[in-house]
């Protein structure tokens, strides 16, 4: 047990420190991208700043966006702890990792060091807008209105964002952010463009799982006046992390449970049949317009292991939250936060030799 | 406590990021970097999976088997409002094993959130068995109303009831009957209510509301007692008292968090109502 433990021990340690060294000064100079902000283990959401540390040791901290406001502070390190105005962190929370600044703390954020590919934003923009750009998993349709579509080539499901060039210092920034609900929310990882020509485009950042260079293909061209139209379920805040996203209550309209129960009662067909007993558990999100999405069905016997029912059952069931369950309220914040949320959901059903016995959130 | 502010700064985080409310664009940026000094550990949300990692860790390494019981329990807690029962239900099963003191906490959870009405039977007994001649508080309950909750959810409502009147007695006793907590005396009015002991039922619905006058799950199964007590204008009276109270009044009584058992619902009511007509 005493070995078990020192182990676990020396493994959570290597875990949350990673193999890192703390920073110089010299080191630190420069402008550095933000690339994501840890949320929970292998969970990130973008960081879309940038902080650029000057050797007057000033440091100037931005948002990846056009024309909003600055804050320029001072900065200093000394035996390896960094300040920042007047915070000052110590050695341990500032550590480089290759070309990642780690700023280490209760929700970790990375930077990535700039290097800068110099381009003409007017040029790039002139060859990119009116074009739908594709990875072999994303398309990107980018609307001389400002308006991108990003189809995920897998799903079918097409959301609609806002799209902006961003410079910083001799190099362009595709940003793209907010959503069918509002055009500032949301920013998504931001993609330093490295390379363009007729046909293809490079960039470097944020993709799917990894940081790294990705490369989209000219596959179309967008007509005058064509718009995009979103299909598919769509989250009102891209970045949602459902284990945060639980606290807010979506309702079902009328009369809650109520509702849903008599629903079940009307759609499900029971089948007497032993053996098909525990529960049945669907999580999915209802989105900020009050649409349910994402569904997730696990099943358990009655010892709450993991099982499989007769599809009959479950089948009927996934149909009816998917399908017949479908009034409900859109998750608003607590007191006076009136802010509509995606929220996080739980429908549960329990059954005895195949009929539903309970049905609880 | 510690776990409580984490989850709180943490959910402050997450707004504050989403809602995008600073006034210098940068404000969140540097409201994270002030914070990072103070809170120099990774930390995530309840049901986060680097929680759920935490605590294994300390699960591990704690050797006083109470306190990691308490862990267990914790962990178990996040994991059944993510609904990931299963992991719930292991850590709960083991809680118990090490500490049988948490078998009450363990049953509340089983009927509540699982609706497992055995399951949280066999627990709660063997809590109430540790003090046997004294009706323990688990949470904001007591272990004989939570007892016959759980009668009540197999059918057996002749138990039901006798663990209800031992709670409802007792606190009387000791506190005045104006005391109760309602939903106790609704609970037991219910249960009177499938044994057709409608005067019984009246009785425990008219003291509720005398206890919780804005309680529209008490109004309705009032109606429910006047109706088959044959005074059915009274009975629309009571059903539209449920339906003014269900409107004006805050909806906890239904699946706020979790459902209150006897809950009233919109359908239930105006069903009613319309029967009546």
């Amino acid at each position: 047990m005493v070995i078990i433990r020192v182990l676990t021990a020396i493994l959570w340690l290597h875990a949350i420190t990673g193999y890192t060294q703390s920073i110089t000064p010299a080191q630190l100079v420069g402008t550095w991208i933000g690339e994501s902000v840890e949320v929970d283990l292998n969970t990130v959401v973008p960081l879309p700043y940038r902080l650029t540390f000057r050797p007057d040791s000033s440091v100037q901290m931005a948002v990846m966006a056009n024309r909003l406001a600055t804050r320029t502070v001072r900065w200093q390190s000394k035996d390896r702890a960094v300040q920042i105005d007047t915070i000052k962190f110590n050695p341990a929370q500032w550590t480089l990792k290759g070309n990642q600044l780690i700023v280490n703390g209760w929700a970790p954020l990375r930077f990535r060091k700039l290097t800068n590919v110099s381009l003409d934003s007017a040029a790039v923009l002139k060859r990119i807008v009116g074009h739908t750009w594709s990875t072999d998993s994303l398309s990107y349709s980018l609307f001389e209105d400002g308006s991108v579509c990003l189809k995920n080539e897998k799903t079918g499901n097409t959301a609609l964002h806002f799209w902006h060039l961003v410079p910083v210092e001799e190099s362009l920034f595709l940003i793209i952010k907010g959503s069918q609900e509002a055009e500032d929310r949301n920013t998504h990882y931001p993609v330093q463009i490295t390379k363009i020509n007729s046909n293809t485009l490079t960039m470097q950042g944020w993709k799917g799982e990894h940081w790294g260079d990705f490369t989209l293909v000219r596959t179309g061209d967008l007509k005058p006046n064509q718009r995009c139209v979103p299909s598919g379920f769509q989250l009102c805040n891209t970045f949602l992390v459902p284990t945060e996203a639980k606290y807010m209550y979506a309702e079902y309209k009328r009369g809650r449970l109520g509702a849903i129960r008599r629903i079940v009662a009307r759609e499900f067909q029971p089948m007497a049949e032993a053996k098909q007993s525990g529960l049945v558990r669907f999580r999915f999100v209802v989105n900020c317009e009050g649409k349910a999405g994402m569904f997730e069905m696990m099943t358990l016997d009655e010892n709450y292991e993991r099982c499989q029912f007769d599809p009959r059952i479950t089948d009927q069931l996934r149909r009816i939250c998917q399908e017949k369950i479908t009034d409900w309220e859109p998750g608003k914040g607590t007191g006076t936060d009136k802010t509509i949320y995606d929220t996080s959901c739980l429908l549960t059903f329990r059954l005895k030799d195949g009929q539903i016995t309970e049905i609880f959130p | 406590m510690q776990s409580f502010i984490r989850i709180t700064l943490f959910l402050a985080f997450f707004l504050s990021f989403f809602k995008n409310q600073a006034q210098n664009p940068t404000d969140w940026l540097f409201w994270q970097f002030s914070n990072m000094v103070k809170y120099q550990q990774p930390s995530s949300g309840e049901s986060s999976q680097r929680n759920y990692r935490d605590y294994g860790f300390q699960i591990v390494m704690t050797k006083d088997s109470s306190k990691r019981s308490d862990v267990l329990t914790y962990r178990a807690l996040g994991e059944l409002k993510y609904g990931n029962y299963d992991r719930a239900f292991a850590d709960y099963e083991a809680a118990v094993k090490l500490n049988p003191k948490l078998a009450g906490e363990v049953g509340w959870r089983y009927l509540f959130l699982l609706r497992d009405y055995a399951r949280a039977l066999t627990y709660l007994q063997a809590f109430d068995e540790l003090t046997p001649n004294f009706d323990d508080p688990i949470d904001d309950y007591s272990v004989n109303y939570l007892k016959g909750r759980a009668y009540a959810g197999l059918g057996d409502h002749e138990n039901a009831l006798k663990a209800y009147s031992l709670t409802i007695s007792q606190r009387a006793a000791r506190l005045g009957i104006e005391w109760v907590d309602y939903r106790y005396l609704v609970a037991r009015g219910v249960s009177y209510l499938v044994q057709k002991q409608a005067v019984e039922g009246l009785a425990d619905f008219d003291m509720a509301l005398k206890n919780y006058p804005k309680s529209s799950m008490a109004y309705y199964h009032r109606g429910r007692a006047l109706e088959q007590l044959g005074r059915f204008e009274e009975a629309k009276t009571a059903y539209r008292d449920a339906r003014f109270f269900l409107l004006t009044t805050n909806a906890f009584e239904r699946d706020y968090y979790y459902e209150q058992p006897d809950a009233a619902y919109d359908e239930d009511i105006d069903e009613a109502i319309q029967r009546l007509r």
